[in-house]
């Protein structure tokens, strides 16, 4: 398969970049190609400006999609995201959402056209054809106990507005690791192996 | 009961609120509705100070010094400084924007994420992978949103955007804080829905006390 990994933290050296570095081992070792893609070091501007938005007001009125001027690193992050037969997502957990990096990322990229379609009576169709996997890997600075109170709203963006763009016999893997700052070496080597093991034998 | 703990939990008498407001577009419905509960808060006596992320160019993404220092006292971030002191100041959170992705805008979230940090919306004791609120003069968070989608499937996306409203970022404050939620669904530009939808925020936001 051909794999997207994005991932979004701002340190180099953090457990969230550990994490994509290995899950990019694991997917190699299993025989797939890997595109990775770092929003920080790419630093994407992630705010909608308003000739975008008001590209969905067009839509609205019109029924149809009319074409719109994108920027260039848009356009081609659009042809990552068409290219990709899986789409695996690294990032931290703050305020029990995406980092803004993130969510800038799919507003912009996830478009009109891209992850959805109009058929010919103007309704939406899931747009991401070819996305068969999505995998979430997300740290939290919170115990699972509190995520699951405040409700994991990360989660639900990915494993569900996201996916249904991709349509219904896509899948989602969920990989948490809670508690991050309070952790082990030991706790966190394990998870290290479990998402190696785990991108391996993605299929 | 000592009468400065009756004091201390007693409602306050006068609104002062903050809007912070997240559109891209001066002449969306969301940015109508800011101005409609702006005035409607003035016009019932309260204060209002606002917030427009967009007009002052605001950067959301939160740096790899902010990341690495994120524990660190406030004081060492002064660029958050003025809208910190505004946290601070207000006792309701007035928040203008459109749901996208079932969610705030990137815009809002890192405002969430750069903004609300420890020493201002909350303390994390060492070892601690709880944090305690510090925002407790916020008594009452007004959401002020509109939806590209019908009711339903914004249910079936789990609402995100309330639920990260309501139970994380309510958490930091007053232990008593409401929530007030004011969607317009379906934002097919209905003159007539929208303009309903503007009364109903202006008649809601002129009886907060």
């Amino acid at each position: 398969m051909q794999v997207l990994v994005v991932v979004a933290h701002p340190c180099a050296e953090s457990f969230n970049h550990a994490i994509a570095a290995r899950a990019c081992d694991g997917l190699v070792e299993g025989g797939h190609t890997v595109d990775r893609l770092d929003l920080y070091a790419d630093a994407i501007d992630p705010v909608m400006p308003a000739a975008e938005w008001h590209h969905y007001v067009d839509i609205a009125a019109s029924g149809s999609l009319p074409t719109t001027a994108l920027e260039p690193w848009v356009v081609a992050h659009i042809e990552r995201i068409n290219a990709a037969d899986a789409l695996v997502l690294v990032y931290p957990t703050w305020w029990s959402s995406l980092p803004a990096v993130l969510k800038g990322w799919i507003e912009r990229c996830m478009r009109p056209g891209v992850a959805f379609k109009l058929d010919s009576r103007g309704r939406m169709r899931p747009g991401l054809s070819r996305l068969r996997r999505i995998v979430g890997i997300s740290t939290y600075g919170s115990s699972w106990w509190y995520v699951k109170a405040i409700n994991d709203n990360g989660r639900r963006i990915i494993a569900r507005a996201l996916r249904a763009s991709a349509g219904p016999r896509s899948r989602a893997t969920w990989m948490p690791f809670y508690s991050v700052d309070t952790s082990t070496a030991d706790r966190r080597t394990a998870f290290l192996d479990r998402v190696h093991r785990t991108m391996r034998s993605l299929r | 009961m000592s009468s400065a703990a009756v004091v201390g939990t007693a409602p306050p008498s006068r609104v002062r609120a903050l809007v912070v407001h997240c559109h891209p577009s001066a002449e969306s419905t969301v940015s109508m509705a800011r101005d409609r509960a702006a005035a409607a808060i003035t016009g019932a006596g309260g204060e209002v100070r606002q917030i427009d992320l967009y007009a002052e160019g605001f950067e959301p993404v939160l740096s790899a010094w902010e990341r690495r220092n994120h524990l660190a006292d406030p004081s060492t971030k002064p660029d958050i400084a003025p809208h910190a002191q505004l946290l601070e100041w207000c006792n309701t959170l007035v928040l203008t924007y459109p749901t996208w992705w079932s969610g705030q805008p990137a815009m809002l979230k890192g405002w969430f994420d750069r903004v609300w940090v420890q020493g201002i919306a909350y303390e994390l004791p060492a070892g601690s992978d709880r944090i305690r609120p510090r925002l407790r003069n916020i008594r009452r968070i007004v959401v002020v949103t509109s939806y590209g989608g019908p009711r339903w499937r914004n249910m079936l996306e789990g609402e995100s955007g309330r639920r990260v409203i309501r139970r994380a970022m309510r958490a930091v404050c007053h232990p008593l804080c409401r929530t007030t939620w004011l969607g317009l669904y379906g934002t097919d530009g209905n003159r007539a829905r929208r303009s309903r939808f503007l009364d109903r925020v202006g008649s809601r936001l002129s009886r907060l006390g």
